[in-house]
């Protein structure tokens, strides 16, 4: 079993997984044979309350990237729980719940709603630019996370993973931070805070004027935070950033990943799955490893 | 908001294509026609797009949709207009290069629609391309119009079977003006009407147009075209009164003007 990755104490069939934000609710290939090649996927984030998202125009594509400002929309977790979960829950569909809320009160609740789910963990996202409270100012302060992490953590028993922002002075401090509150896992990274402008029509691009960016071109950045906090923390990272195929996912893996969440590029190639395992395993077999377990953290020896 | 869970998505897999072939139609307009390599196309209904990407190509990096124009001995056609970094890209490749394509997407109608009642086609620019598969699908008992708004005549796709009115902005082709003024004075009873077009064009029919009879085709820039971005949402109403945004790419791309009141008012982004 090659493939077989663990994060903490939860065990996956394969390292990939699909990021926060580019997989939904996971209904749209639920029943697609593809969604048994992926580990699992992350939700797109809930919140206490629905949520119509930012204005449009919420998507600018730059060169070789994405700009998004989508706000997170979404449905709101109780809709969530009485409306998807049962149906992923029925085919066992291995899936983590990403949270965001603007206040640590609205955290809490969310996690206590959270623990009631059958995702296998819970992602805290508190690193989202697309907010006008509560996204980037839980991950810029370590004290910030440290409190939120800790209000999260005594209201859930499932495994914690917290999504880290690139958009800080010390990643370090802020993982630091949150593995001593509590935290399980470290998602990194979230996306680079950026902004576009349309000369023609001399105004910024998105109707939210920042966005985040992600995609192919902030992938030498996700891999410096990462080979930085791996050398200080000891739970366990999941990395992400402009991952589009097996290469890509060896570079996290060898920078300290132990399991990877692909994000943009599903808009592009939803299938591509299958492709990077198959290549993934090519590369283990000619550098005689046993299993992705053996890559991780590398390139740190050499 | 209510939450509308989405319909199983057919299993389907980017299907790697070739090129047939790729050629200007009109002014800044091409056709390309694209065949899968290894199985072949599924069935769309009338109405439904695809993304297409450039293999190995990583800017652009998003996929594009495109309305499936025509269907030919297995093959897609697809028109559109060179107006980006996609697009311009898409009209340098040759025939027996290979695109990278994912779909059918969107809610479509059936062909057997066409074949009886009364339909108005309002195309503005390359939005005729989206109404041409069901222009040509016209049979039976059924009676059809079209008017198709451009800028100058070099604009005009010359393809379909029927009768075309035209209005161009430079005269250069039928009336002198702009399809409102040409419309105003219309008679839509009985009629389902088919809008597609650039947003401003649309906006300006909303009023002259009977909203339940006419669907909008609302082809936003979208991100990935099967309902994981929430890039392409439109405001929709609903019967209270209130509006929310829905996926284009799932729900639409044509949406009744019954339900896009708030929509028609708000200004366009770009």
């Amino acid at each position: 079993m090659p493939l077989l990755t663990k994060v903490g104490s939860l065990q996956f069939s394969s390292p990939l997984l699909a990021a926060s934000g580019t997989w939904a609710y996971g209904l749209e290939f639920m029943d697609h044979p593809i969604s048994l090649k992926m580990g699992g996927f992350v939700t797109k984030s809930l919140s206490l309350k629905p949520s119509e998202g930012n204005p449009m125009p919420r998507l600018y594509e730059t060169d070789a990237g994405l700009l998004n400002s989508i706000g997170l929309q979404n449905i709101g977790i109780d809709a969530f729980l009485k409306d998807v979960d049962p149906q992923l829950s029925k085919r066992k569909r291995p899936y983590i719940l990403s949270i965001y809320a603007n206040r640590v009160e609205d955290f809490a609740a969310l996690a206590e709603k959270a623990q009631g789910s059958s995702a296998l963990a819970i992602e805290l996202n508190i690193s989202c630019p697309n907010i006008d409270k509560g996204g980037l100012e839980f991950s810029s302060q370590p004290a910030a996370t440290e409190t939120v992490v800790q209000e999260v953590r005594a209201r859930v028993k499932k495994p914690l993973w917290v999504k880290l922002s690139p958009n800080v002075t010390s990643i370090v401090d802020i993982a630091l931070a949150a593995e001593s509150a509590g935290a399980d896992a470290l998602s990194m990274i979230n996306t680079i805070l950026g902004m576009a402008i349309d000369v023609d029509h001399q105004k910024p691009w998105l109707a939210r004027m920042v966005g985040g960016l992600s995609g192919p071109g902030i992938r030498p950045v996700a891999i410096e935070r990462i080979f930085r906090t791996y050398k200080k923390v000891r739970i366990p990272i999941v990395g992400m950033g402009g991952i589009r195929n097996a290469r890509d996912c060896l570079e996290f893996f060898l920078a300290g990943a132990a399991a990877v969440q692909i994000g943009t590029w599903n808009f592009r190639d939803p299938f591509v799955y299958s492709q990077i395992e198959a290549d993934i395993l090519k590369y283990l077999e000619h550098h005689r490893l046993q299993g992705v377990c053996d890559l991780v953290g590398r390139a740190h020896q050499n | 908001m209510p939450l509308k869970l989405q319909d199983r998505m057919a299993p389907t897999y980017t299907m790697e294509c070739r090129i047939l072939q790729n050629r200007p139609l009109a002014k800044n307009q091409w056709l390309i026609s694209v065949k899968s390599e290894a199985k072949k196309f599924p069935s769309f209904h009338l109405g439904n797009f695809c993304m297409l990407s450039i293999p190995s190509m990583i800017d652009p990096l998003l996929p594009r949709p495109y309305a499936i124009a025509e269907e030919k001995e297995g093959a897609w056609t697809f028109i559109y207009r060179v107006t980006g970094k996609q697009t311009r890209f898409l009209a340098a490749l040759q025939a027996g290069a290979r695109v990278d394509l994912l779909g059918p997407f969107g809610k479509g109608i059936s062909r057997e629609v066409f074949h009886s009642g009364r339909h108005i086609f309002i195309a503005g620019g390359v939005g005729y391309a989206s109404l041409l598969p069901m222009i040509e699908e016209i049979g039976g008992t059924a009676r059809a119009e079209v008017y198709y708004g451009v800028r100058e005549d070099l604009e005009v796709i010359r393809k379909g079977k029927l009768p075309i009115e035209f209005a161009s902005d430079d005269g250069s082709i039928g009336y002198k003006g702009r399809l409102p003024d040409l419309l105003k004075k219309k008679d839509f009873s009985n009629a389902q009407v088919y809008v597609c077009g650039p947003s401003g064009m649309m906006k300006g029919l909303y009023s002259i147009l009977p909203a339940d009879q006419t669907l909008y085709f609302l082809e936003e820039a979208m991100g990935c075209g099967f309902g994981i971005c929430v890039g392409c949402v439109v405001h929709v109403d609903l019967p209270d009164g209130q509006s929310s945004p829905v996926k284009s790419c799932l729900e639409g791309p044509m949406f009744s003007g019954s339900r896009l009141k708030t929509w028609s008012s708000q200004t366009g982004g770009h």
